[in-house]
């Protein structure tokens, strides 16, 4: 679809301007605060795993096995009798890890190559767009599923292929938006007065290009961590004892009968931080916009006053952006 | 239009050509030999000597050059032979007509039910627009686009299946096997469809023709159905790309889960099993899937609305 491009462009435009007020619609945005906090606590409550909770996640210990919460155990045990609130938070720290390297990942790799595909044009431009257009024929996750089935199970290969195959959506948008920057006149300017390609890429086009991306990637880690447990859930991530969210609910399902809350807990965690970054995200994307710059803050979302019949570009365009919440 | 049908078939060619050497490559270069593990397979007592390893490397060709090996299996495909399985003895083209059927009735079920669930759910939400209902559906969908499939999967086996046994928890024996999957994959795009539809409704309430229409004498639900629902339904379709595509990604998890004989589960089963031909067979088929369906999505927008088949005809 490559007019989806269209209102990512001008939603990128509108975020350089609205920059200064950005932060504070985005404070006012209720849900979108309510999605930041629950980042940042369940963020730091993995990070101080080892503070929080007092048994080793991999310890076994036969004699407790399924125990149900308890002081000492807040989530129970599981069916070797590891800590299951421990095994929660130190999961955490992988699922949330990998979700994070691999969104840094993409975000660098897509903006490289599309800044050198905008920028260098020519050979450089059909080498990356066309492989680019490759990677987009599939879809990401079966694509994924086969690259880290043949590099072999690891983190840093679940990591690698996720970055692998979402890199191309990040290219074509940089691409889009430097092929626009070009033409504006300050990067007229620094040609003007003999600056180099690479100089006018890296001085005067990426700096612009930074904060768009960065939010896109932000929208964009709710269906990273769906990706990477979803993955991790079919035996690519770690193996066992090691916890991670997707591996421990594929370990629970064979106590489905017995203890449906080993299924329970790392699922709720999946989806508690999948909506927390989805709710984060909706508020950023108001605030990228560029229809939603001139309504009330405070006011629900999605009430769009606009008068003009919907161009086929923004259509598409609106569909791409929304389609990140899930795909 | 004819032409511009043409023309996305053509620029499709290449791509496919690109995505079948991308995983050529891919296999060729995998860690592991193909050849010691297919000797293996044949000989129960597990003792292979390098000839044996070699005579099976020379019998399913691979001593031969990458490029060779690669014009060789693209030739085979383009007359439809997409080599034979490793694991199963049967030919990969085989093995994936006998499944598509399976998965085709997954995602057709599924896509109905997103459909039949997402139009009334955004339909409610747009006429009781800031009341109840809406706030209501507004959290459902929340949650519902945040819950991963297969989390969601075991939710509804424990509820349908095991606790109330009114559903059967995995296979395909009955029809009604399909239910319990097909809800699986579709909760999340009827999250995000029947969102999508309330706000884009919600525009074109306020437009002119809408105010024409009441002003007929068109109550609000018969001006909706009969001159907005229509023009509602551009943005919703033009996602629905996405949401096939989530389909086709959904249903591999869904298929292990369920236990369904699709493509999915021989997918998993095939990359488990380090079975290349069948690898490389399944993501041509994938592949051409994928771009034939975009393809029928982008041609259903200008039947809906004709300015876009216009701008189509121009820009081609």
């Amino acid at each position: 679809m490559s007019t989806s491009g269209a209102v990512l462009l001008q939603a990128g435009e509108s975020f350089t301007v609205t920059r200064g007020k950005a932060f504070r619609r985005l404070v006012r945005d209720r849900t979108a605060v309510l999605g930041l906090v629950i980042i940042v606590l369940v963020g730091t409550a993995c990070l101080l795993a080892p503070l929080l909770a007092h048994h080793d996640p991999i310890a076994t210990d036969f004699s407790n096995r399924f125990a149900s919460p308890s002081r000492s155990h807040p989530l129970g045990t599981d069916n070797v009798g590891r800590d299951v609130f421990s095994r929660i938070l130190h999961g955490g720290r992988l699922s949330l890890g990998m979700a994070v390297s691999a969104t840094a990942g993409i975000t660098i790799v897509g903006l490289l190559l599309g800044l050198v595909a905008g920028i260098y044009g020519r050979l450089a431009e059909t080498v990356i767009m066309r492989t680019v257009d490759v990677l987009l024929a599939m879809p990401t996750l079966i694509l994924a599923l086969v690259i880290v089935g043949l590099l072999g199970q690891s983190l840093r290969n679940l990591v690698i292929t996720i970055i692998l195959v979402q890199w191309p959506r990040y290219a074509r948008l940089v691409r889009g938006m430097s092929l626009r920057i070009r033409e504006q006149e300050f990067v007229e300017a620094a040609r003007a007065v003999g600056a180099t390609r690479f100089r006018i890429m890296l001085r005067h086009i990426a700096p612009n290009l930074v904060g768009p991306v960065v939010v896109f990637s932000t929208i964009d880690m709710g269906s990273t961590l769906l990706a990477v447990s979803g993955l991790s859930f079919l035996g690519f991530g770690v193996g066992p004892p090691t916890p991670e969210w997707g591996a421990m609910l594929a370990e629970a399902r064979g106590f489905i009968g017995k203890a449906p809350q080993l299924l329970a807990f790392p699922g709720l965690s999946i989806t508690l931080m999948v909506l927390a970054f989805n709710l984060a995200g909706d508020g950023l994307r108001d605030l990228l916009d560029p229809r939603t710059v001139e309504s009330t803050p405070g006011l629900e979302r999605g009430r769009l006053r606009r008068r003009k019949a919907p161009s086929p570009a923004a259509g598409a365009g609106t569909s791409q952006v929304t389609g990140n919440v899930i795909s | 239009m004819g032409r511009y049908v043409l023309r996305r078939l053509l620029i499709a060619i290449p791509t496919l050509l690109g995505l079948s050497l991308l995983i050529f490559t891919l296999v060729s270069n995998a860690p592991g030999d193909p050849a010691e593990e297919l000797a293996r397979r044949r000989d129960s007592r597990n003792e292979v000597s390098r000839a044996d390893i070699e005579r099976v490397r020379h019998e399913i060709g691979l001593d031969r050059p990458f490029v060779t090996q690669y014009v060789d299996w693209l030739g085979g495909a383009v007359h439809g032979d997409l080599g034979t399985s490793f694991l199963r003895s049967t030919s990969v083209g085989h093995e994936i007509g006998k499944r598509v059927l399976a998965s085709a009735q997954l995602a057709v079920t599924a896509l109905a039910a997103i459909l039949l669930l997402a139009v009334p759910l955004g339909l409610a939400a747009a006429m009781y627009h800031r009341h109840w209902p809406d706030h209501v559906l507004r959290v459902l969908s929340l949650v519902g686009a945040s819950v991963p499939g297969f989390f969601l999967s075991y939710l509804l086996i424990i509820l349908f299946a095991t606790r109330l046994g009114l559903l059967p928890v995995a296979g395909r024996e009955e029809l009604a096997s399909v239910v319990l999957p097909a809800m699986a994959l579709a909760v999340g795009p009827t999250a995000v469809v029947s969102r999508l539809l309330r706000s884009s409704l919600l525009e074109v309430i306020s437009e002119d023709y809408i105010r024409t229409a009441r002003s007929k004498g068109l109550g609000w639900l018969g001006a909706v159905l009969r001159h907005g629902l229509r023009n509602a339904a551009v943005p919703v379709v033009t996602y629905l790309g996405t949401v096939l595509g989530a389909l086709l990604e959904g249903v591999v998890i869904v298929e292990v889960i369920f236990a369904w004989p699709g493509l999915g589960q021989l997918t998993v089963q095939s990359i488990s099993g380090r079975d290349y031909p069948m690898i490389q067979g399944l993501v041509l088929f994938a592949g051409t899937v994928y771009v034939v369906m975009n393809l029928l999505v982008d041609l259903s927008y200008g039947l809906l609305d004709p300015r876009i088949r216009v701008e189509a005809a121009r820009s081609t």
